[in-house]
């Protein structure tokens, strides 16, 4: 039997750990920027505030409402995450991480269910609920029905009457409207399609789908330890950015972020594209460009990573336009121990970059993310304090006696 | 149950650094020292004072009402969740929505929060109470000035 483990509103979860009075209440995250809501305490989500919707929208809604707006603190979610995963790793099965607040286990005896609840409650302070089927897909189903149980787990048993075919994993927006356009609105309606048809509109993973449904296993393990194809890094600008410096240091900033997701996990670039436009909302003005180069040699060095991405802003960037979205992409992704030599590129003093960058990165982990950064990047504006409660010497609760 | 092939990758935990010396002395002239085989790993705190570290977490603490107990103003302390907040131990709690630290006792079914000052007075905990452990203290860290 597949077990679907999934915390429970993660991230307001996290913080109202750290946080005491901020449980039982109405709680937002917001995304970077403060731009958007990225998450919702159980009593925001009563309060029908929806998830990614911009903030300014909703700032009224939250005054009358006495709903808690707090921003987001990776460093804590990133650090939580692991020690649920660690927890679940203590119950020996076989576990797969599937995002940073899901995991799927795999077992047949279904009471350790309410154990791992109990356990992995007790030893991190994250309510989670468990969806429990046949195959993967049915585990997730279950998991949909299991929030709203007291119990907060649940065994699948049959797909229930109304259960809305875009909650169907592996079925998102695109599929969504396509099904919706045959009149199939309900995972049960789904159920009932001709497997020749579903695959021929749907391709052989819509099919997979079907056949999980109906309780045949095929989401197999390899598809999901896909090893990462690209790193992307790109942010929406709450005022639009109007100069090309400011653009600059924006872009510098996020490829210093790939840059050190790269480093992380071991990996090296040999393709980066750069993306910017204005509001696509003002159609009439709007502006998208992107440009894209190959690097000589496989690199994950900053400050050589920002020259290519400012060298290429220059080609892109037209004056007056209001600049609302940037981002890089980085593919053609390689561990950091291979290395195709060019002939004829000059060759980096490697060996002296890869100590700077261990240094740099080895500095912004023990004083909390980003206290050093690269001349070009644009510094934080007025950021929250970062209180990374469990990831930072300086920055753990304080509590008064 | 299948025996699932994924291989898992951990990463190092880099903080913490267990050296093994790989051989103790250099032999010259064929002398082997008469402590080769006394040779053990070097103490490791992480190893000594965290048992769960999953459900290990740190907190600094500020005031007095805890002095007697050994713990002062400034103090780090090292809290494991993962522990059963039995009779007589010192736990970090929720109380009314906010953090506290008091050792905790249990007598004729009722529950008490006892601070180690004669300053400040035991709180008996009740039903409507919003209270709740939050996890077990377990060592104190206290630096020498």
């Amino acid at each position: 039997m597949y077990f679907l483990i999934d915390c429970n509103n993660f991230y307001a979860s996290c913080e109202q750990l750290f946080t005491p009075a901020y449980r039982n209440k109405p709680l937002v995250v917001l995304s970077n920027n403060d731009g958007c809501i990225v998450a919702r305490s159980k009593e925001a989500k009563a309060l029908k505030i929806p998830m990614g919707a911009p903030v300014y929208q909703w700032r009224e809604h939250f005054l009358r409402h006495d709903v808690i707006a707090i921003s987001s603190n990776f460093p804590l979610y990133a650090d939580m995450s692991q020690r649920v995963v660690a927890t679940l790793e203590t119950f020996a099965l076989p576990l797969e991480v599937y995002s940073i607040d899901e995991c799927f286990l795999e077992c047949k005896d279904l009471k350790i269910a309410e154990s791992i609840r109990k356990q992995v409650y007790q030893w991190t302070g994250i309510p989670v609920s468990i969806g429990i089927g046949p195959t993967k897909t049915l585990a997730k189903l279950a998991n949909r029905i299991a929030k709203d149980q007291e119990s907060g787990t649940h065994l699948f048993e049959s797909i229930p009457e109304n259960f809305a075919v875009e909650e169907i994993w592996g079925i998102g927006s695109r599929l969504k409207k396509m099904l919706y356009s045959y009149g199939i609105t309900t995972a049960k309606q789904f159920c009932g399609l001709d497997e020749t048809w579903v695959k021929k509109k749907m391709s052989v993973m819509g099919l997979r789908t079907l056949w999980e449904l109906k309780g045949i296993p095929c989401k197999t393990e390899n598809e999901m330890y896909i090893t990462r194809k690209s790193i992307v890094c790109s942010r929406s600008f709450t005022k639009p950015l109007m100069t090309f410096h400011e653009l600059a240091e924006s872009l510098s900033t996020f490829v210093a972020k790939a840059s050190q997701k790269l480093r992380r996990e071991g990996l090296q670039t040999n393709f980066v594209t750069i993306f910017i436009s204005t509001n696509r909302f003002k159609k009439e003005t709007f502006y998208s460009n992107s440009s894209s180069c190959r690097l000589p040699l496989a690199t994950n060095y900053s400050p050589e990573l920002i020259r290519y991405a400012k060298k290429m802003l220059k080609e892109i960037y037209r004056d007056g336009d209001e600049y609302k979205r940037a981002g890089v992409l980085l593919t053609e992704l390689s561990g950091a121990k291979e290395q195709q030599l060019d002939l004829l590129a000059q060759n980096p003093s490697t060996e002296k970059e890869k100590r700077a960058m261990e240094a740099l990165d080895q500095i912004n982990r023990r004083y909390g993310a980003r206290v050093l950064y690269h001349a070009a990047e644009k510094q934080a504006s007025a950021p929250r304090p970062a209180e990374s409660f469990t990831t930072s010497w300086e920055q753990l609760p304080k509590i008064y006696l | 149950m299948t025996e699932s092939t994924k291989l898992r990758f951990y990463k190092a935990d880099k903080k913490s650094k267990l050296r093994l010396p790989l051989f103790s002395a250099r032999v010259q002239a064929g002398f082997p020292s008469p402590a080769d085989d006394y040779v053990e790993k070097k103490l490791n705190l992480n190893e000594l004072l965290i048992s769960h570290p999953a459900a290990t977490f740190f907190v600094r603490v500020e005031g007095s009402s805890m002095i007697d107990a050994g713990i002062q103003s400034g103090d780090l302390l090292i809290v494991d969740r993962a522990l059963s907040p039995s009779d007589n131990k010192i736990v970090v709690a929720i109380l009314n929505g906010e953090f506290t630290v008091k050792r905790i006792r249990k007598e004729e079914g009722k529950l008490f929060l006892l601070p180690e000052n004669p300053n400040f007075s035991p709180l008996q905990i009740t039903e409507e109470m919003d209270f709740e452990v939050w996890g077990v203290v377990t060592y104190i860290i206290h630096k020498a000035s």
